[in-house]
């Protein structure tokens, strides 16, 4: 069994908590093999991505304001909750852009932890699994040209903070 | 008002003005460089391009392996990357009815055995992966060059983690 938090877990309770469109649902989880592509599917998705962005930044903040980042790493996790943070910011923007308001950020559940250890960094580097994953499966479904550049970098944010957790678990980078 | 969301110059410049704001914050490396993002304008102009860094990459690479006994485990692993890479490259140009791309070994050229010059020539070759999506308009083809992509991005970090470990 995997060590990580269940990947698809996180993004069903990121996606529910935030009323996300069960069409990006479906196809995160295999269900649909397509979205239309239609301005509609670029806005489920933003709204699906800054979901996602939101419990990150969520799992992110408890666990920085809890101390439960060992020492040594800590400066990582508060430059990865700013990346997160500046991916929900430019999203919102470009919803902004179209009139449109961004789903408000969901409540996220607290780390079970009470004391910072690897089982923490777990849990982070599940968030950037399944943000990286997500954001991989539904690149390809994106129509307009700006959120498609966004979406792309956005995406090698991910990798990176979920290689350096790695490293720091002691697990294969490559 | 709600603006037209087809019109590029109007969204390019949301968009810059956000990552400007978002790189002034310090937040982001990669979202810094939305802001002067490349356009292509041809999936041929990009791909030759990805081609010209990544062999770019695989000359620092090779420099390397000869300069540095420590990289001997790394190095042909991340070549292999690199050669899976142009696989799928040339892929996506059998798909567009494109000419063969570029022969990495047809690259000659001296380069030094220096971490920080292959750290930036595999940044130059993410973000030009990340600013070519644009251009191909076919979804298979993106989501194929993004999972190439985002493994580039994984070498970048390594490289910087060993940059790290050497500094300290």
């Amino acid at each position: 069994m995997s060590v990580l938090f269940p990947r698809r877990e996180f993004i069903r309770r990121a996606l529910v908590h935030a009323s996300a469109s069960a069409a990006v649902l479906s196809f995160l989880e295999g269900r649909v093999a397509a979205l239309p592509r239609s301005e509609e599917t670029d806005l489920a998705i933003l709204n699906a991505a800054i979901a996602l962005e939101h419990e990150a930044i969520g799992t992110y903040g408890d666990a920085l304001a809890r101390n439960l980042v060992p020492t040594g790493l800590r400066d990582y996790a508060v430059e990865f909750i700013g990346a997160h943070e500046g991916h929900r910011d430019t999203q919102v923007e470009i919803l902004r852009e179209r009139g449109l308001t961004a789903v408000s950020p969901h409540k996220v559940d607290p780390i079970r932890e009470v004391t910072a250890g690897d089982a923490v960094l777990r849990r982070l580097l599940s968030v950037e699994a399944a943000a990286e994953s997500a954001y991989l499966r539904l690149i390809g479904q994106i129509r307009t040209n700006d959120y498609l550049l966004s979406a792309g970098f956005i995406v090698v944010d991910e990798a990176r903070h979920q290689t350096i957790w790695r490293r720091a678990l002691g697990l294969s980078i490559y | 008002m709600r603006m037209d969301p087809t019109e590029p110059g109007t969204r390019r410049e949301l968009l810059a003005r956000s990552a400007a704001l978002v790189a002034a914050a310090g937040v982001s490396a990669a979202l810094a460089d939305l802001a002067q993002a490349k356009d292509y304008i041809s999936p041929r102009e990009a791909l030759d391009e990805l081609d010209r860094l990544a062999a770019a990459c695989g000359m620092r690479l090779g420099a390397l392996r000869g300069a540095r006994p420590s990289a001997d485990v790394l190095v042909p692993r991340f070549l292999s990357a690199l050669e899976r890479h142009r696989a799928t490259r040339e892929d996506v140009r059998r798909r567009f009815s494109l000419p063969r791309g570029l022969d990495p070994g047809s690259q000659l050229g001296e380069v030094d055995a220096d971490l920080i010059a292959l750290r930036q020539a595999l940044d130059d070759l993410m973000i030009a992966y990340a600013e070519s999506l644009p251009v191909y308009g076919d979804s298979k083809v993106v989501s194929r060059l993004a999972v190439d992509m985002v493994e580039v991005s994984r070498l970048r970090t390594v490289i910087d983690l060993w940059t790290v470990a050497e500094g300290a």
